[in-house]
């Protein structure tokens, strides 16, 4: 645990200390001394406190967000391939976005804080509307929330889909805003989501128990004195509100939320009192991680994140899992 | 998963098989019509017909006769036919199509990406203007069915003059097309010439805001940016997604936006880090048409102008 502080902290320096411009160590120091006293205006200034720290920042929150609410969704469910986007919550919040992305065609201006706004209410809705239908017989089942959640992912996706083809005009602003990116960071954002952060890990960091008991089933668990449907529901709220202030302000970033938590468990086994807050960490690092590449490998030509992640982390964890199998 | 899969590979199974009758039906049709026209062909010699030509796919493409139905699968190739006063033969555009006003009434036989093959067919053309990219898969499926296909998509200016120059050559308008580029070249000479006294600015211009995605070397629109009087600040070729930092350090003089960005300036004015650059500083941000500054039609010369007077305001343009 102490060695994932460690890294992020490494991680963080990296990534304000590398960009596509190069700043030199002792004047990137320099600037962030001035910040803290609230004066600087020069290049370096604006490039690392304006445009690096805040970017930094948010890949971190949303990192963190994403292997939370991965985390959260696979204990719920027992289901190694739940994340945060098997249960529609994703379809959810592109649909929002692209609504506001239409309907803001002609005010640009309110585009910037409407459009993340719109998609954390979509997400919302759809997580609201999704345990609704899988709740119908009486019991929250885990099966019918995650058929709920696949049949309603497809019924937004395709209905995104079909707007798209009317409103072309935006046609590009929704596609790369669905690409995922964290281009767009900036302290308003931060501001933004690290209220949804903060309430969305303390409930879960303080029912690290709970969640232990969860993995027994259903069953064992609410022999053993927890009420399972109640915890279900607050589990499923908080691990929404951090997909959403996630996917609010970095659009569909894939891999993390889904694969951080599986990395975690691999090496820390699946006790929750370890293995929530090391995701937290270690989703936080590969998001720092991979955005530092997708904006320096090819620098001044950024790539997009999703790509990094998926590379980079898909042969990382086949070697953790071949590694795994020998132990 | 298995289910969906076999019931979408049968539905497009019976899609293909639709649209192979629809097009034979077509192929009949054309011939028949063809046969009956023939005195008229004589006079269609007349014109030079038949012409060959090689498009900007690099094929060599021979249209027997003078169209008379023609299929526009892309704006740019419209306004280059509504230029040469060939708008009431065209039969089908793409949903894109917006210029000029006429086109809102011509049937829309998809959209830019996707073209729908049936739909086309539907049309009856004798020569069909695609572009290359997205519809590469369209235009080896439109050809297999015996359709005439040519592919415009210019790169430059000189690309866009001689794909005017080819589709006057291929529907008989040759005279219209070098009347119409004796006055586009005119017009940019004289922009040239107002600008050559003004120093180069320095300038950015925006195509996507998230990621901030830009025009560099060798496109049109960098090309459009240097005869306007500027330097474009990304030296990288081909649109590539751009660094908002390398952008900062690079502190464009002017910042042009494309509408297509969703940008306006107040939203640009109030990006991280933004304060810094000098086009923000001193209120030079500009928002674009893209439908002026990215089709490789006519109104290119509109859209150097515009670009002209963002880079230099002082300048006077008739």
């Amino acid at each position: 645990m102490a060695s994932l502080v460690v890294g992020l902290m490494a991680a963080m320096v990296a990534g304000v200390a590398w960009g596509a411009v190069y700043v030199p160590p002792a004047d990137a120091l320099a600037a962030l001394g001035r910040a803290l006293h609230g004066g600087g205006g020069g290049l370096a200034d604006t490039l690392i406190v304006q445009v690096r720290l805040p970017r930094v920042l948010l890949a971190a929150l949303v990192g963190a967000s994403l292997a939370g609410a991965g985390t959260l969704y696979q204990a719920l469910f027992r289901n190694p391939l739940a994340d945060p986007y098997i249960l529609g919550v994703s379809s959810g919040a592109g649909l929002g976005a692209m609504i506001a992305l239409t309907a803001t065609a002609g005010a640009t201006a309110m585009r910037f804080g409407v459009v993340p706004l719109a998609a954390f209410a979509g997400a919302l809705l759809t997580m609201m509307l999704v345990v609704r239908l899988a709740s119908l017989g009486g019991r929250l089942e885990a099966t019918s929330l995650l058929l709920a959640g696949v049949a309603l992912s497809y019924t937004l996706a395709a209905i995104t889909s079909f707007v798209m083809v009317f409103a072309h005009q935006q046609m590009a602003a929704i596609v790369y805003w669905m690409m995922g990116g964290l281009g767009a960071a900036s302290w308003e954002y931060i501001w933004m989501i690290a209220p949804m952060f903060v309430i969305g890990i303390i409930v879960p960091l303080l029912s690290t128990r709970e969640l232990n008991l969860m993995l027994l089933g259903d069953e064992r668990a609410g022999h053993l004195g927890l009420s399972v449907e109640r915890f279900k529901l607050v589990i499923l709220a908080t691990a929404s509100l951090l997909t959403a202030a996630a996917v609010a302000v970095s659009g569909l970033i894939g891999f993390v939320g889904l694969m951080t938590p599986h990395m975690v468990r691999l090496v820390l086994g699946p006790d929750h009192r370890r293995l929530l807050p090391a995701s937290l960490l270690a989703g936080a690092i590969v998001l720092v991680l991979a955005d530092l590449v997708a904006r320096t490998i090819l620098a001044p030509v950024e790539i997009p994140v999703g790509i990094v992640t998926a590379v980079l982390g898909g042969p990382f964890f086949i070697w953790l899992l071949i590694r795994g199998r020998r132990a | 998963m298995t289910r969906t899969t076999r019931t979408a590979r049968a539905l497009l199974i019976a899609t293909i098989f639709a649209a192979l009758a629809a097009i034979a039906l077509t192929g009949c049709a054309s011939n028949s019509g063809s046969s009956s026209a023939t005195p008229a062909a004589t006079s269609a010699n007349a014109a030079g017909f038949p012409v060959t030509i090689t498009d900007d796919a690099s094929r060599s493409i021979t249209v027997k006769a003078e169209p008379k139905r023609i299929v526009s699968l892309a704006p740019a190739n419209t306004e280059i036919l509504f230029a040469l006063g060939l708008g009431s033969e065209v039969v089908g555009v793409t949903s894109y199509d917006d210029y000029p006003s006429q086109v809102a009434s011509i049937t829309k036989v998809g959209d830019f990406a996707g073209p729908n093959i049936e739909a086309v067919a539907a049309a009856k053309p004798d020569l069909i203007l695609a572009t290359s990219g997205v519809q590469a898969d369209v235009v080896k499926k439109l050809e297999a069915l015996g359709a005439t296909v040519v592919v415009l998509d210019p790169q430059s200016l000189p690309g866009v003059y001689a794909d005017i120059e080819r589709v006057g050559k291929v529907t008989g308008s040759s005279d219209k097309a070098s009347t119409l580029l004796d006055g586009m070249k005119a017009d940019i000479q004289s922009i040239e010439a107002a600008v050559a006294a003004s120093p180069t600015v320095s300038t950015f211009i925006e195509i996507g805001q998230n990621p901030l995605f830009t025009a560099g070397q060798g496109t049109l629109m960098d090309e459009l940016i240097t005869l306007a009087g500027g330097t474009n600040v990304v030296t990288q070729p081909g649109y590539v997604s751009f660094s908002s930092e390398q952008l900062i350090k690079a502190n464009p003089s002017v910042y042009l936006a494309t509408k297509g960005s969703s940008s306006d300036p107040s939203s640009i004015e109030r990006r991280p880090g933004y304060s810094a650059i000098s086009a923000i500083k001193n209120n030079r941000v500009v928002i674009l048409d893209d439908s002026i500054v990215s089709r490789g039609g006519p109104r290119i010369v509109e859209g150097l102008k515009a670009i002209a007077l963002a880079l230099h305001p002082g300048i006077q343009l008739h």
